[in-house]
């Protein structure tokens, strides 16, 4: 039985007239990694630093390691690493005295795990931290927020500033952290293809809600899109619950499903005498169905 | 002879699900004769290195494959590719078989492929996967 | 036409649209109207040329009756002193018999006012005697005779009555050293004038009506007998004739009024005014502040607009945005002229000063855009120097150079004024040539490296990092290496805080020596241009670099923590609960004013000397001064750390610092007026005290729990 890490129910957050969190309940439990999507606004930064106790919620409660987010003691915040989307740094540093610096703040810092780390990605440990590219100091972040071997970590948009390489030594350090079964990720990103890779699971943020939370695997099991090709015109209303998008053109219809039941395609298939074939959507498709946007597919059906 | 995991490939922006993938490529090479009963299959830690992938969904992929009976955990060692038992009758396991091969038939129907078009493919298919 | 129009309205929006600018220019106006309806007179310093006493004037009486603590004869003034130390003396005849006392042991007197006493001939020889003395002052209206004659070839500075000038013209044209004369016009015939002129070097003149005048008072007297003075035109022509006279200082007001007297009737003599008004003072020191915060306000949005992307892109973008700066610009600068006005200041001396501060900017502004890096390392001797020429605007630093000022900016030398206003109006123009350079500076990564952004902040930064050998960053390093997990004991966890800063208390030391050291090294240059003694006022010295110490700590740990600002949102997840978080920064903020309270703890004990009330006066100026100000400083500067906006924090600075100026500084400047060591105004003291005391806690804890409170992301 795992414990449930982060913890957040009816969660709101409001900025002088916006609403940007609205009601956002969220359970990670221990040794899930969970990735956040979410178009922007959405309320991804919001929600983690809320969740972090950089932000405090208008109303509704956020619990991490069970303590209220907004109070995190000492203990809880030894175990837990954050890497922020804009990574300030204090700059006047070098890469090794703001590593021992932050080293000096915590009880289990692993100065020499640090500097293997810095060795790999191929950081300079004299120069200054003002003095390094965006993606070195995002890997400096990374680097830093691993350094204490936390049990959960935190990333906003880690990825966003790493060219190809770096990103994959990045996925890299973050699988080997999940080696350690109890250790939790919850991370914020645009990039789909990482999250397929790294992310047991996915919430979904749509106007400040969890519009879906649940395995990955799952997902891609329940979101699919069907191509129907009858020999009479179909309906105007097919009526498959759980439809995303319908698109019907005389014969033939596409149709963006949420909770695909092989059954149910297969009743309705031999009502309609028509023969129906299922595609399977990678995240970013997924993605793009459940925020409601047309991709280019349904344009080539239409030809 | 033992399987490197450099030898699977993963498409982790494929719509299929990355254990999905996993589960079909060994399936695939114990058809095809590459992994015999008795094989190790690669670590989970070692797979998920080499392929990038989180190592949950290996071990996700590998219980699967235990609970189908294809592999067998030893301890200390990893999973043994387990000789194949087959339960129920032949019968049983053609009519197993039979919804795939309508589904292929259909589908090569739909292509204009005639039935010795189609009876090609699969002995075609049958010399690659020699057993 | 009409375009133009809202493209004008478009930049002038940009204006107050920042919260900041805003701020600013509500300040500038609130300042503006102070001039406007502020006083013109009144609360005078005299300006005029009188003799001058170098050090300190020890003062006594012939005897003492009375027996008075505040007042010694002359016996006890030679029990305390040396008399060879003594260079100025001032004697006050009590009894009508009094003798002058012997005057051969102060060998090294320079300046001696002897009021009232009656002078023999053996008096004249002992005065004619003192091998040093340059000065004298005498209010005995009958001289012995020849006496005149050999003071004058003796001193340089002499104030005596017109009686005592006249009662012996025949030893005027031998009184061949004097070269100021200040004389008090008692009794005093309508050839006055000419027995002056017949003085044969005289450069300085003042005239005095009456004989109360007393040169001793520094302080101006607040009841002011009616000074002036009125000569007919052939008086005015002599004076205007004398080969020699530079300069007649004397209350012009009735001549002015009634005979229609202008400066230049006495041309080539300076008519010179005798006192000059602490008002007309402030509200020079008070325009240049508002010209600074004109051109700050200027700058601020000048940056904003020409570092943007717009001003690469937009076509015509440098000339509009430039015209409104230079409108914005010029009618400032013609309020204030006009406002100066009022002050008794010339069109022209006005424009000189308004536009002083702004062309000193300018031009470090150029240099610092400019890409040479020596011309770079040329900026902060310039600005230390420019900080130095501060203290002429001080009191004293004015009766310094008090009749050249004085001419100048009644608007009499016009070649100055206009050489130097020419001057200032070519930086201004070369700084706003100069726009587009801010542009280029912020392009400029842009063309070599395709990655850079130009309007990244972060890679700006970054190339202003990359720049080697700043010499101050090895001691920031020392202070970072070989940091370890060490206990959670609260003073350890209040070091480590602080070391993320770049603040070392070091950097200050040296600061304050570079500082010590060129204002030692001015001191040099004057004195043996002068040829006097160095350290003619060590008090002045320590006191100036105290109060530089002291605004310095005041305002580094703002400018420290602001920088911090950033970095805090990850730092607030280092492993310490909320309250220990806040309480350990405060601490860190707190401990970063040691050097301000170190300096402020002086203050006391230099003030403790003059103390007239005792134990208690000493007291409570040690808590007033070591205590609640330093509180107060800390409780403001707080801000940093409970505001997020930048706005808001510069707006509740200014409201604090004007409510702790008035708990702190008014019972000060009040007790010190009042300079009596009675009770009750010991108790008022005490009262202050107190009220301080108490509002400084109350805004420190207020600022503590706003902090708990403050949303760290």
């Amino acid at each position: 039985m795992s414990d449930t890490i982060i913890q957040t129910v009816n969660l709101h957050k409001q900025f002088k007239d916006t609403q940007v969190l609205t009601g956002l309940n969220l359970q990670v439990k221990a040794g899930q990694v969970v990735g956040l999507l979410g178009t922007n606004g959405s309320g991804k930064t919001t929600l983690i630093k809320c969740i972090l106790g950089l932000l405090k919620a208008t109303s509704g409660t956020s619990t991490v390691f069970g303590q209220n987010s907004w109070d995190i003691n000492a203990a809880a915040k030894s175990r837990l690493g954050y890497v922020s989307q804009d990574f300030v740094l204090i700059p006047w540093m070098t890469v090794k005295s703001i590593t021992e610096y932050t080293g000096a703040f915590y009880d289990q810092w692993d100065q020499d795990f640090v500097t293997h780390l810095i060795k790999e990605w191929k950081l300079s440990e004299t120069q200054r931290v003002g003095a390094l590219s965006v993606g070195q100091r995002q890997k400096l972040a990374v680097i830093i927020a691993l350094g204490h071997h936390p049990e959960l970590l935190v990333l906003d948009e880690p990825v966003a500033s790493l060219d190809p390489v770096a990103r994959r030594q990045f996925l890299q350090s973050l699988i080997e952290f999940t080696e350690e079964e109890e250790n939790t990720i919850l991370f914020s990103t645009h990039i789909t293809s990482d999250l397929e890779r790294v992310a047991s699971h996915l919430a979904f943020l749509d106007n400040g809600k969890v519009g879906y939370f649940g395995e990955l695997d799952s997902l891609k099991h329940q979101v699919k899109r069907i191509r129907i090709t009858a020999e009479q015109d179909l309906p105007l209303n097919l009526n498959i619950p759980g439809t995303l998008r319908s698109q019907i053109d005389g014969k033939h219809a596409l149709l963006a499903v949420k909770d695909f039941d092989a059954l149910t395609l297969q009743t309705l298939s031999n009502e309609l005498h028509a023969t129906t074939t299922v595609e399977d959507l990678n995240l970013e498709e997924i993605f793009l169905e459940l925020s409601g946007v047309s991709t280019q597919a349904d344009v080539e059906v239409m030809q | 002879m033992a399987i490197k995991a450099t030898q699977f490939e993963v498409h982790p922006s494929a719509g299929v699900p990355i254990y999905l993938q996993i589960i079909g490529q060994i399936n695939a090479m114990i058809a095809g004769g590459h992994l015999h009963a008795g094989d190790m299959l690669p670590s989970v830690r070692q797979m998920a290195t080499e392929l990038g992938v989180n190592a949950m969904t290996i071990s996700k992929a590998y219980s699967k494959l235990e609970s189908d009976e294809v592999v067998e955990r030893v301890r200390g060692k990893g999973m043994m590719v387990r000789k194949s038992v087959l339960s129920g009758s032949t019968k049983e396991r053609m009519q197993e078989l039979k919804p795939l091969m309508e589904q292929a038939i259909v589908h090569g129907r739909q292509l204009g492929l005639n039935n010795e078009q189609i009876l090609a493919v699969v002995n075609k298919l049958f010399r690659e996967y020699k057993s | 036409m009409k375009t133009q129009i809202t493209l004008y309205k478009q930049i002038l929006k940009t204006y107050w649209q920042r919260p900041l600018i805003l701020l600013l220019t509500a300040l500038f106006l609130v300042f503006y109207l102070s001039l406007v309806f502020g006083p013109t007179g009144g609360n005078v310093i005299q300006v005029g040329a009188r003799p001058q006493a170098p050090g300190r004037i020890y003062t006594a009486l012939s005897s003492n009756p009375e027996k008075s603590r505040h007042f010694q004869t002359l016996s006890d003034l030679l029990k305390s002193v040396d008399p060879a130390e003594i260079r100025s003396l001032s004697l006050t005849k009590m009894n009508t018999n009094d003798l002058l006392p012997d005057l051969r042991p102060f060998r090294n007197l320079v300046y001696l006012d002897l009021s009232d006493f009656e002078l023999t001939q053996a008096n004249v020889d002992q005065i004619c005697q003192l091998p040093k003395l340059d000065a004298l002052v005498l209010m005995d209206s009958r001289l012995p005779s020849g006496a005149l004659q050999r003071f004058g070839e003796k001193v340089s500075q002499l104030e005596i009555l017109a009686s005592a000038l006249e009662a012996s013209p025949t030893e005027i044209p031998k009184m061949s050293k004097v070269k100021l004369l200040a004389l008090h016009l008692v009794n005093a015939s309508s050839k006055v004038l000419e027995y002056v002129t017949q003085i044969p070097q005289l450069q300085q003149l003042t005239l005095v009506r009456s004989r109360n005048y007393d040169a001793s008072h520094q302080q101006a007297s607040k009841r002011q007998p009616w000074q002036d003075i009125d000569f007919s035109a052939e008086q005015i022509a002599l004076l205007r004739n004398d080969s020699t006279l530079k300069e007649v200082y004397a209350n012009w007001f009735l001549m002015k009024r009634i005979r229609g007297f202008d400066e230049s009737t006495l041309l080539p003599v300076r008519a010179l005014p005798i006192t000059y008004s602490k008002s007309k003072l402030s509200a020079i020191k008070t325009t240049v502040f508002l010209s600074a915060m004109l051109f700050a306000i200027l700058a601020l949005q000048l940056w904003a607009h020409f570092i943007s992307p717009a001003a690469r892109l937009v076509p015509n973008y440098l000339v509009p945005h430039r015209r409104i700066a230079v409108w914005i610009l010029s009618t400032a600068t013609l309020l204030l002229c006009l406002v100066l006005l009022r002050y008794d200041v010339g069109l022209l001396p006005a424009l000189s000063i308004v536009l002083l501060l702004p062309a000193m900017c300018c031009l470090f502004a150029v240099i610092q855009l400019s890409k040479n890096t020596y011309a770079q390392w040329l900026l902060p001797p310039m600005v230390l120097t420019f900080l130095l020429f501060i203290p002429l605007f001080s009191e004293t630093g004015f009766k310094a150079i008090a009749s050249t000022a004085i001419w100048f900016l009644r608007g009499n030398m016009l070649e100055l004024a206009m050489t130097i206003i020419t001057i200032e109006v070519l930086l201004i123009a070369w700084s706003l040539t100069k726009l587009p350079a801010i542009t280029e500076m912020a392009n400029e990564g842009f063309l070599t490296t395709p990655a850079f952004s130009p309007w990244d902040r972060e890679r700006l930064q970054q190339k202003q990092w990359q720049k080697p050998g700043n010499p101050f960053t090895w001691l920031l390093d020392r202070g970072i290496s070989e940091l370890h997990y060490s206990d959670r004991s609260t003073w350890k966890m209040v070091r480590l805080w602080q070391r993320g800063n770049t603040f070392r208390p070091i950097i200050m030391l040296l600061f304050l020596g570079m500082i010590c050291f060129i204002s030692l090294l001015f001191q040099g240059i004057i004195s043996f241009m002068k040829g006097e003694v160095l350290f003619t006022q060590p008090p002045l010295l320590l006191a100036g670099g105290l109060t530089s110490l002291c605004s310095i700590g005041a305002i580094l740990p703002a400018i420290i923590w602001w920088r911090r600002r950033k970095s805090m949102a990850v730092e607030s997840l280092r492993p310490v609960n909320r309250k220990t978080l806040v309480k350990q920064l405060y601490l860190s903020l707190a401990l970063d004013h040691a050097c301000l309270v170190i300096g402020l703890l002086i203050i006391p004990v230099l003030l403790a000397k003059n103390a007239a009330g005792g134990i208690v006066e000493i007291l409570s100026l040690l808590l007033l001064i070591g205590l609640a100000t330093p509180l107060w400083i800390v409780g403001i500067n707080a801000t940093v750390i409970v505001f997020k906006q930048a706005w808001v924090i510069v707006g509740s600075m200014f409201v604090l610092y004007t409510i702790a100026g008035a708990l702190v500084i008014t019972p000060i400047i009040w007790h010190y007026n009042l300079q009596s060591g009675d009770t009750l105004s010991l108790q008022y003291l005490c009262v202050a005290v107190f009220a301080a005391i108490a509002g400084a806690i109350c805004l420190n804890l207020f600022m503590y729990y706003a902090a708990l409170k403050r949303e760290w992301g």
